[in-house]
């Protein structure tokens, strides 16, 4: 089984990938730190889950680059892309936020993923809430390369 | 005062009989039942409301005959026509027993027979008012005001004269004297009604005020009369009022009402309102369904008084013979000269007239319709007023840039000439270009000065246009306007057919025969027609834009929607604000696949684009993306800068597709672009190809290129300060050993010597063949000495290095914690970890007076006291760990470890056995630079070892601390219930990630640093990345003006000394301005070989100018002492810092620094050679 973790944010990211070793055999584990590289990996490694943050920036931040533009919306931007394109595969946002906008637009981690879940149904498999003082997500990532339903 | 409206008759009428209009439709007994009539009313106790709410249900011609004998009965007189001409003062003042309130047919037929009664005085106000406009329209202020007082000294006060009164001062004399008579006149005016309005007028007349929020006003005004909702019909009654001209819905119960509320007001009044009214009612007939009697009494209307504005009335119903008054007779003649294609002569002939009449603005549409076939400029109007028309209705028309302004512009004009006939043309021709609704063709009309065969799409069937052609055939015949329509419904003799195709211009011709096409079924001759007048026409005239909008608009009713975006986008590039938003969102929205060319492609993406800017405001990239996309593949490229310009045919839509659809923000869609500097250039790429193929914005361009190409260079800059801040000046070390260095080494190699002589010796002694008891003394003799030697030697290095080590790192000139110091712990540290929190609001400064931290002003400012106070605890706790961690970071970690301070990441401690490892692996060394270079390297490495150290520190535990602070703040904030809860966690999910990635570039801070490597700079730019550098570490909103007189290439190696000076300049400025976003000016001079740096800010009034001057003079002393103090503490002002910069890094001696403060300000001159910055050019 082939993981992709899209994830800007380092311990996130690591702390993703210890969860994700530490629940399956033989899985194989890549990562993507940004809208573009998570694309590109979509495309070349054709991945059988997705584990993808909401919130990223645009390209790679390295030494040389801020990244771009930061998109809010980052992780819905991938599954756009990956409906225009036709790219499979089983996609959970994993994500440290509970609401997303704000005021009259703000909608809860539950309603975003009804949404995400009425537009995207090929793909979108779920939301986990994630927390780094807490291990309930840890549960919810293995469920969700378990296969089980979210 | 106003009535509600009676639903049933009241009891007294019970006597009455039953119905009034049998009543009083029996002819015979008319005279004795008028008679009658008049008695009821005169009778005690009668209900006089009522009974003259049954009047004005008569018939016309009966209320007529009973208004004319109640006229003989002075009482009754009193109650319908009391107040027809009343002074200001009883202006607005209700009737005794004024009547109820009917419907729209009662209402229009009593006030029209009230005006009739009055015509003859009424007619001359009117003609007087006419007169009046003229003048104030053409500047003649004075003859204006005779006319004016003419008619309230003759006829008394209305509403339109208290407001023509105030437009003419206005005009006259300014704003300042209309407000002093605006005063003067509500003194005088005592009815409510009159007052009220009157000073919606005087807003009114501010230019300032819209229409639309002098309506919001109006109805926030209505709020305040009642705690109930008012009467919606009251509601609208009221804003019409006060607001006619720019009401856009209608309904019947509101007109009745608003005639019904005029009724206080003078007869005039009631009579412009009747007159704006029945042109609502004309224009929407839904609103009166019952026709026969609307044009009874638009009829009856006319026959008041031969008004000028109430022609057009005439003409559209064909009420009688319409006259026709020499003005429209030369419009039309105008008129003509345009449809026969004498375009100059229109213009010409357009500016002539509108200079005596500027309230025309067919003319003012002639001149800018003729003015789009001129090649040469047109003259323009000479009469302020004219010219601001024609300017405005030129843009609009033509669809140019700027025509939403140019028809706010109109709109707002109108409603400040409200008063005049001028108003409502106005309002009328502000309204959306592309409006193609019969309403506001019909409205255009009615408002309009002069009948135009255009005008006949007015009429929704063929029978009511024919009559209004051959109408205006009878009033202007041989017009070739109307010819030339006529022609299109009917078979003109040949030789008038044959005239007209040989003058009317082709283009125009074959548009109007597509009309009549379409009209009689034919779409698709019609279609070809007009598909020929778009490729022949020039795309800057008002035919091409016509044709084109035609077309557009008949392909999208046959559903060839490509060939219609095609068309739109080629209307949109030439003509920007020609299509309305509804047509653009309709046509961006219909399913674009599968688009046949690439010029189909190019206009879709650029129609999605703008009609996202047009309903939206903000673009979407994610739709638009795909188009690009789409564009991009039709080209057959991957990138837009790939294309070739020079096989496209449809070049201005191609420039506003790569200038303008293909943004940043929509490219960073796609995969190709590796990183944000690709992406970068990609659009800098583009401009260069929109250089070659926009010739016309060729500079434009190249400032895109240049502003694109300055913001990578001050990135790079600023990347190259970020990516190392460790340093030490070796070259300075070097200078500053002198002979210590010469002497250690001569010393070292004296020793290297007998070391080898001894060696030498040693190892033949040893051989087994000398084993004689001479000979093992000698050996021993020997061992001996070599022992001494080497450790002769070994002191030698060890003193040469330690010395050496020691300037190494801790020289105050040239030495690394020095530079640490200034790179570093001062400021930029904390600026930057402190910037992460500080830009999500989750850490607050401490205050100067308590040293407690501030309160929070951003989350829970509007919670209930113990919440917000819970809050503000925890985030004032998280402040101070932030700060705390990061104390320990400045004052444990980056720092070098000694004696008196046992921790630091730097740890240049060596034992004896290190040092004597060190010292035996020497190799032969040539010269002293050799030996410097050995114990320099030892050293980097060492230092390279510790930064190793304190790099993987910062990205795990330093990190660590932080995500274990921010845990804690989560758990504190998930304990408190509040709307900002939410918001507050999300700050800290978001703190998390950035924090980190924060982390990773200070990280980076502590590489060694290369400035051999750093490109030459441009001195602009090095300030500009100072700035962005302050901005980031300290205040984000920070925004000096710079100011540097001519460009300056400068010399790598000088890039980190530079950014030092002016960081610390700038940063003194944010942190001891003692204001939260200080204004200051930071300007840069090349006076005489030298470099005069200047920063200066603006001080507070509460600041002492002589304590601060104190100040300055020891921060002058501090930055000009040839020791520099303070270069490796932090906190201070970085003065000695500077000072250090100056002289040891730059080497110049003579630099100076000089402070001053005077008049309000504080400045600082850094003055240095030139040629010390290594100074290219």
């Amino acid at each position: 089984m082939r993981v992709l973790i899209v994830e800007d944010d380092p311990n996130k990211r690591r702390q993703l990938r210890q969860a994700v070793e530490a629940t399956a055999q033989g899985v194989a584990v890549r990562e993507a730190t940004s809208y573009r590289s998570g694309m590109v990996a979509l495309d070349e490694w054709r991945p059988d889950i997705v584990l993808l943050d909401m919130t990223l920036p645009t390209f790679d931040v390295t030494a040389t680059d801020s990244g771009g533009r930061t998109r809010i919306f980052g992780g819905r931007d991938v599954l756009l892309e990956m409906q225009r394109n036709g790219l499979k595969a089983r996609v959970f946002l994993v994500t440290q936020f509970e609401s997303f906008g704000e005021g009259s637009k703000r909608r809860t981690l539950k309603e975003l993923g009804e949404e995400l879940a009425s537009t995207f149904p090929d793909v979108f498999r779920g939301t986990i809430y994630y927390h780094p003082a807490q291990s309930d997500w840890k549960v919810e990532v293995d469920r969700a390369l378990r296969g089980g339903a979210q | 005062m106003l009535h509600a409206r009676r639903q049933e008759p009241p009891p007294d009428l019970a006597g009455v009989p039953a119905c009034a209009v049998c009543w009083m439709t029996v002819t015979g007994r008319a005279p004795r039942i008028r008679a009658e009539w008049a008695r009821r009313l005169l009778r005690r106790g009668a209900n006089r409301p009522a009974l003259l709410a049954e009047a004005k249900e008569l018939p016309p011609q009966q209320l007529q005959q009973l208004l004319q004998h109640l006229d003989q009965f002075g009482q009754i007189a009193a109650l319908t026509s009391g107040g027809h001409f009343p002074s200001l003062e009883t202006l607005g003042q209700a009737l005794p027993d004024g009547s109820l309130r009917t419907d729209l047919n009662g209402e229009l037929n009593w006030v029209i027979a009230l005006a009739l009664n009055g015509r003859a005085k009424l007619g001359r106000i009117l003609e007087l008012k006419s007169e009046f406009e003229t003048l104030l329209f053409c500047g003649s202020f004075v003859e204006a005001r005779a006319k004016l007082q003419a008619v309230t000294e003759g006829y008394g006060y209305s509403l339109w004269a208290v407001e023509s009164e105030l437009l003419l001062v206005e005009l006259e004399q300014g704003a300042a004297a209309r407000q002093q008579l605006l005063a003067e006149i509500l003194g005088r005016a005592s009815a409510s009604l009159t007052r009220v309005a009157i000073t919606f007028v005087g807003m009114r007349l501010r230019e300032e005020v819209s229409a639309a929020q002098f309506d919001r006003d109006v109805l926030a005004f209505l709020k305040t009369l009642s705690d109930t909702p008012p009467d919606p019909d009251f509601v609208f009654a009221v804003r019409s009022l006060l607001n006619f001209p720019s009401i856009q819905e209608w309904d019947a119960e509101g007109l009745a009402y608003a005639i019904s509320l005029y009724e206080p007001l003078a007869l005039v009044d009631r009579y412009l309102l009747s007159l704006q009214v029945l042109r609502v009612l004309l224009a929407h007939p839904q609103l009166y369904p019952n026709r026969a009697q609307l044009l009874g009494h638009v009829r009856r209307f006319v026959d008041i008084a031969p008004y000028e504005e109430a022609l057009q009335l005439a003409r559209f119903t064909r009420a009688g013979s319409p006259k026709v008054s020499p003005l429209q007779d030369r419009i039309v003649s105008i008129a003509d000269l345009y449809t026969v294609g004498q375009y100059e002569t229109t213009t010409r002939k357009c500016v002539a007239l509108l200079d005596e009449a500027p309230d025309v603005l067919e003319l003012a549409e002639l001149y800018a319709r003729a003015g789009s076939f001129c090649v040469a400029a047109v003259v323009a109007p000479a009469n302020r007023l004219a010219l601001e028309i024609t300017r405005q209705l030129t843009t609009t028309i033509l669809g140019l840039s700027g025509a939403a302004l140019a028809s706010q512009r109109l709109a707002s004009l109108g409603y400040r000439y409200r008063a005049t006939r001028l108003g409502a043309r106005l309002v009328v021709a502000a309204t959306e270009p592309g409006t193609t609704s019969a309403a506001a063709r019909t409205m255009r009309f009615l408002v309009g000065t002069a009948p135009s065969a255009w005008s006949v799409s007015c009429f929704q069937d063929s029978r009511s246009a024919k009559a209004f052609l051959d109408d205006l055939r009878t009033s202007f015949p041989n017009s070739a306007s109307t010819l030339l329509f006529a022609s299109l419904g009917e078979t003109l003799p040949a030789t008038t057919l044959h005239w007209l195709t040989s003058n009317v211009p082709a283009g125009r011709y074959k548009k109007y025969q597509a009309l009549a096409r379409e009209r009689g079924g034919d779409v698709t001759e019609a279609i070809r027609l007009l598909r020929d007048v778009v490729v022949s026409e020039p795309q800057t005239t008002i035919t091409w834009m016509d044709a084109s909008l035609q077309l557009m608009r008949m392909l999208r009713a046959t559903g060839d929607v490509q060939d219609a975006v095609v068309v739109a986008a080629a209307l949109y590039v030439h003509k920007p604000e020609s299509l309305s938003r509804a047509e653009l969102s309709a046509l961006a929205s219909v399913a674009p696949a599968p688009l046949a060319t690439t010029e189909c492609h190019v206009s879709y993406a650029i129609l999605l684009y703008v009609s996202q800017k047009a309903t939206r405001g903000t673009l979407d990239p994610s739709e638009l993306f795909p188009a690009i996309v789409g564009a991009l593949r039709a080209f057959g490229v991957r990138r837009a800068s790939q294309i070739d310009p020079t096989l496209v045919t449809f070049p201005k839509q191609l420039i506003f597709f790569l200038g303008t659809v293909c943004a940043s923000e929509a490219l960073d869609w796609s995969t190709d672009f590796v990183d944000s500097h690709d992406l970068e250039n990609e659009r800098i790429e583009i401009c260069r190809v929109l250089q070659r193929l926009d010739g016309d914005n060729s500079s434009a361009h190249a400032e895109e290129i240049d502003r694109r190409t300055k913001a990578a260079a001050i990135r790079r800059v600023m990347q190259a300060a970020t990516v190392s801040k460790v340093y030490v000046d070796t070259d300075g070390i070097r200078r500053s050993l002198g002979p210590e260095l010469a002497d250690g080494f001569h010393e070292l190699s004296q020793v290297g010597s007998l070391e080898r002589t001894f060696v030498t010796v040693f190892k033949e002694l040893s051989k087994p063949h000398s084993t004689t008891l001479s000979a093992v003394d000698r050996l021993l003799a020997a061992e001996n000495r070599l022992v001494r030697t080497i450790a002769r030697g070994f002191t030698v290095f060890q003193d040469l290095f330690e010395s050496i080590k020691h300037r190494f790192i801790a020289s105050d000139e040239y030495g690394l914690d020095s530079y640490l110091s200034v790179r570093i712990r001062h400021g930029t540290l904390a600026g930057y970890l402190r910037g992460t929190f500080e830009r999500r609001d989750l850490v607050t400064r401490k205050s100067g007076e308590d040293g407690n931290y501030n309160l929070n002003e951003r989350w829970f400012v509007d919670e209930p006291a113990d919440i917000s106070a819970r809050a503000n605890k925890l985030l004032a706790g998280f402040s101070g760990r932030v700060d705390q961690i990061i104390e320990q970071v400045k004052d444990s970690w980056v720092q070098i470890r000694s004696d008196s301070r046992p921790v630091g990441f730097f740890d240049f401690a060596y034992s004896a056995a290190d040092l004597r490892r060190i010292y035996m692996a020497l190799p032969p060394l040539p010269d002293e630079e050799s030996l410097l270079g050995v114990m320099l390297d030892e050293l980097w490495s060492r230092t390279e070892a510790c930064l190793t150290k304190l790099r993987a520190a910062i990205t795990t535990e330093l990190a660590e601390e932080f995500m274990v602070a921010l845990d804690d703040l989560d758990a504190g904030i998930r304990g408190i219930s509040g709307p900002a809860s939410l918001s507050v966690l999300n700050a800290i999910a978001t703190s998390r990630t950035e924090i980190q990635n924060e982390l990773s570039m200070v990280a980076m801070w502590f590489d060694i640093n290369d400035v051999s490597g750093l490109a030459d700079y441009d001195l602009g730019v090095a300030v500009d990345a100072a700035v962005g550098m302050v901005r980031r570490s300290h205040n984000d909103r920070f925004d000096p003006e710079i100011d540097i007189s001519g460009t300056h290439v400068l010399r790598g190696s000088s890039l980190h000394q530079v950014l030092d000076i002016c960081f610390i300049l700038l940063e003194n400025i944010v942190r001891h301005s003692g204001q939260p976003n200080p204004v200051a000016r930071f300007s840069i001079r090349l006076v005489d070989g030298r470099l005069r740096i200047i920063a200066r800010n603006q001080i507070p009034v509460v600041v002492d100018e002589m304590a601060l001057s104190e100040v300055g003079r020891q921060l002058e002393a501090r930055a000009s002492a040839p020791l520099p103090e303070g270069v490796k503490t932090e906190g201070g002002s970085g003065y000695g810092k500077l000072g250090k910069i100056l002289r040891h890094d730059l080497q110049s001696v003579d630099s100076r620094v000089s402070v001053v403060v005077a008049d309000g300000t504080f400045q600082v001159t850094v003055d240095i050679p030139f040629s010390r910055l290594g100074a290219l050019h």
